[in-house]
């Protein structure tokens, strides 16, 4: 462990951390380039370094284009991974508000907390959850996809029936290309590239970036900056101590969750957000705030987001198995550098070990650090003039795009997901159960086959796992709770005028808040 | 003023440097449109000037896997040795339906596309799965080596304290007791069947998407046995948490000289058939010439002083054969798994 701490603290090594983590800035806030494309794309370059400061690299860039993806979500309302939609709903209202400052900081705040929580967890618990990894089959993940999809449901959107529609869409959407059964083409339109199913990358960028681009075109004839530049030399650019105290138990929440998904092999950063946010959200006391700017609510995603990584880590270099498409990208540059993840990597390494997990402490502090202090060089590319903004989104959407294994059909598939999201805001149903059905749908549907097969058609399986059982139960309560919850209170208080305006008052507030994030466009 | 002054500045930078990204990134994929300016008709000769921009290595399975890993190798070796640039990409999709279709019916035959496939994987989307090519698509140019199938069980599992002949005979008695993962129409899949299909055992058959997959599920128990390449379940069979039962070719394998061969077994497979026949293949409308330009300096690579050391570093086995050689194996291969799916049991379903 000493030797690695030495190791991590090399020249080499830091440069390449930074190195790392400013490439992971630039990919991670550019849409269309992923995390996934970053860490990828750098891989050669680390054949010719050696391991220590080449992993860390990686690890930099992963971690930086976590981070860097709210960057835009919170600007300019251009998610720049899949993994800050949720950040973009709070981070660009405070946008909106004029505290562009603020978000940027306290995402940058959250995010370090987030991702130091998972380090140490990593650091310190690593082989234990190991295990618990291993614990998650078929049946468990059929289980936590369900819970995923409830919460959604469930928590998110205002009107329950429009989330349930959104779900069924994201889902049949998730059915096309060939059945992981018995091969048949499905809903292909006779398109080879459909095979593998759609991807999900082509599809958000359509969804988020391309309706943006067009959104800030329709405006540049006022050639007016993409939101008020005034703000951005005011203001605060962190949040007060007694804000983050508040949110004590929404940082250890959502570090959990975070840190929590990441383990589980197979549930990618995509979906923590998402999770954690409808956890703050059912938790908070303020939850007519969330979506319209709340700091709570950007806390709970950034946090998630970023332990994450940490956690995503731990079946990796454990147990050679990857958590994510990042991780897998970064399971074979290991295996390119002759180092082989799995049971025998911490004994026969010990020294890249530790400063891998140094390296990891370092990037998340630094993160922290220069996230905050960097606030305004972030906040310039308020400074530029719509028209340019607008054309450089829809650059990089196309390019994104196509960088999906290098595919022309991708882009295709870009400006359809671009149709579809604006026939979703004409229907008024929320665009997030949508994608989450999306991203989802293909593991639901193959492990929903394996557990069955491996069961051999007995569906009690779900119910007999003890983990399943647990994600079943907790996705039944986030669903029934506040039924359960205005049964009880109407049946056990007298219903007093003031009970039933606070009720209405919040019911009221959701549905608003609905509308809002189908609706709201940006204006300066 | 100067505000607006700086404004149209960026904006000239800001679309000049997105062209400059998005013609780069063209120029490298679309070669398969574009005309050599070298190669004129009929010619048998190889253009001076090739390559003019780096080759495109495609592997049909995503990055980090064995055949990612092995042509990764192969690239690196290749810049080396002949001063050419070469690049990996990964188009993966459809358990390599994606990409197998794209080399078949896209990649352009003017030497700047080349894949690196497992034949055996090219033969079962042929011959199982709703495939647009067939095996007059591909020119085979060099053989890289053969990876045999290794199944395996988790070593403190009932299975762990049998022989292969005992897991078969159980199999036997408690028809579809033992959960054997596979990867659905491939050569997974169709040993499987084979085994099924000569020693009268019957297992259910879990489907992955990869071998990884089925080896994560055998060792968190949901499965009894799975198939898997030897890269795969290495650092388990020497944490000694897994137990390699059996190879699916007649010669034992170099690493587990002590695990049985489906030989050995009484299970009938043909030499170096069941498995990942690893080679390098271009588009078949390619010239001549060019074939054989390609295929002797991949041939000169793996033979050479460094690829030795490079695949081994990064587990890739290597056991180069020249073209001839290669056009031979893929041509077995062809019908000697095409035999296989007509066994009884063979037919997967």
């Amino acid at each position: 462990m000493l030797e690695g701490l030495q190791l991590a603290f090399e020249p080499a090594s830091l440069i390449a951390l930074v190195t790392g983590l400013a490439l992971g800035l630039v990919f991670g806030a550019i849409p269309g380039l992923t995390a996934t494309l970053g860490v990828a794309l750098l891989v050669p370059i680390t054949f010719i370094m050696e391991p220590a400061p080449g992993m860390i690299m990686l690890l930099g860039v992963y971690a930086g284009s976590i981070y860097a993806g709210s960057i835009t979500a919170i600007l300019l309302r251009i998610p720049g991974t899949p993994a800050s939609i949720p950040t973009m709903w709070d981070g660009y209202a405070l946008t909106e508000q004029g505290k562009p400052r603020l978000a940027l900081g306290t995402a940058a705040v959250a995010s370090g907390i987030g991702g130091l929580f998972s380090g140490l967890v990593l650091i310190f618990l690593s082989p234990l959850l190991a295990d618990v990894a291993l614990k998650f089959g078929p049946a468990e993940y059929v289980a936590i996809v369900l819970f995923g999809l409830l919460v959604v449901t469930a928590v998110l959107g205002g009107s329950m029936v429009r989330s349930a529609a959104g779900v069924f869409i994201g889902l049949s959407l998730a059915l096309v290309g060939l059945d992981p059964l018995e091969g048949f083409a499905r809903l292909d339109g006779g398109f080879y590239e459909l095979g593998g199913g759609l991807e999900v990358v082509p599809v958000l960028l359509g969804i988020f970036c391309l309706t943006e681009a067009i959104r800030m075109a329709a405006k540049a004839k006022d050639d007016s900056p993409a939101t008020g530049t005034a703000q951005l030399d005011e203001g605060r650019r962190t949040p007060t101590a007694k804000e983050l105290l508040k949110n004590k138990w929404n940082f250890a929440r959502s570090s959990l969750i975070g840190t929590g998904l990441g383990i589980i092999p197979a549930v990618g950063p995509e979906t923590t957000p998402f999770v954690s946010y409808a956890a703050a959200k059912r938790a908070s006391k303020e939850r007519e705030k969330y979506g319209r700017g709340s700091i709570e609510a950007l806390i709970s995603a950034e946090t998630s987001n970023n332990a994450n990584v940490g956690g995503s880590l731990i079946p990796l270099l454990t147990l050679g198995i990857p958590g994510s498409a990042v991780a897998a990208v970064f399971l074979g540059a290991l295996t390119l550098q002759g180092l082989r993840p799995g049971p025998l990597l911490f004994a026969e390494q010990p020294a890249l070990i530790g400063a891998l997990f140094t390296g990891f402490l370092l990037i998340n502090a630094l993160m922290l650090v220069g996230g905050v202090l960097f606030v305004r060089q972030f906040a310039i590319v308020l400074r530029l003039p719509v028209a340019v903004l607008a054309t450089l989104v829809a650059l990089f959407s196309i390019l994104g795009a196509f960088a999906v294994g290098n595919n022309v059909f991708n882009i295709w598939v870009m400006f359809a997901a671009g149709a579809l999201a604006f026939v979703l805001q004409v229907a008024r149903i929320p665009i997030a159960p949508v994608v989450l059905a999306l991203i989802l749908g293909p593991l639901l549907e193959t492990n929903l086959t394996k557990a069955l097969t491996i069961s051999r058609g007995d569906w009690a399986v779900f119910v007999t796992s003890p983990l399943a059982l647990v994600f079943l139960i907790l996705g039944a309560l986030f669903l029934t709770l506040p039924v359960v919850k205005r049964v009880v209170r109407r049946s056990w208080t007298t219903p007093g005028p003031e009970a039933n305006a606070d009720q209405d008052a919040t019911g009221r507030a959701d549905a608003r808040q609905n509308d809002g994030e189908e609706r709201r466009a940006p204006r300066p | 003023m100067s505000v607006k002054r700086r404004s149209r500045r960026l904006l000239h930078w800001g679309v000049l440097g997105a062209l400059i990204l998005l013609i780069a990134s063209c120029a490298t994929t679309t070669s398969g449109s574009s005309e050599d300016g070298g190669s004129a008709d009929g010619s048998e000769t190889v253009p001076e000037s090739y390559p003019e921009r780096p080759v495109e290595l495609t592997v049909v399975y995503p990055a980090g896997g064995g055949m990612d890993v092995t042509a990764r190798a192969l690239g690196s070796v290749a810049e080396k040795e002949s001063g050419d640039e070469f690049r990996v990409i990964n188009r993966d999709g459809a358990g390599g339906l994606v990409g197998h279709t794209y080399l078949a019916k896209q990649a352009g035959p003017d030497g700047y596309e080349l894949g690196v496939v497992a034949v055996d994987f090219l033969v079962f989307d042929t011959l199982l799965r709703d495939s647009e090519f067939s095996d007059e698509d591909f020119a085979p140019l060099a053989y890289i080596a053969f990876d045999p199938i290794i199944q395996v069980v988790r070593a403190d599992s009932e299975l762990g304290d049998l022989s292969y002949e005992e897991i078969l005979a159980r199999g036997k008695q408690n028809p579809g007791d033992i959960r054997v993962g596979i990867m659905r129409d491939t050569t997974f899949d169709v040993f499987t069947s084979v085994v099924e299909g000569q020693s009268g055992a019957e297992f259910t058959k879990v489907p992955f998407d990869g071998g990884q997959p089925g080896v994560t599920a055998l060792l968190g128990g949901q499965i009894d046995m799975t198939n898997a390449f030897y890269a795969e379940v290495e650092p388990y069979l020497k944490s000694g948490e897994l137990k390699a039962v059996a190879i699916s070719d007649t010669e034992p394998y170099p690493a587990l000289p002590d695990v049985p061969t489906a030989t050995d077994v009484g299970i009938d497979v043909p030499e170096k058939t069941f498995g990942a026949g690893r080679m390098i293949v271009a588009p078949n409308e390619m010239e001549e010439g060019l074939q054989k330009h390609l295929a002797d300096m991949f041939m000169e690579t793996m033979e050479g002083p460094v690829a030795a050391a490079e695949f081994a570093d990064v587990g890739a086995p290597l056991d180069p054969r020249g073209r001839e050689e290669a056009v031979e194996i893929y041509e077995t291969a062809f019908k000697e798994l095409g035999d296989a799916i007509e066994q009884p049991g063979g037919e997967s379903g």
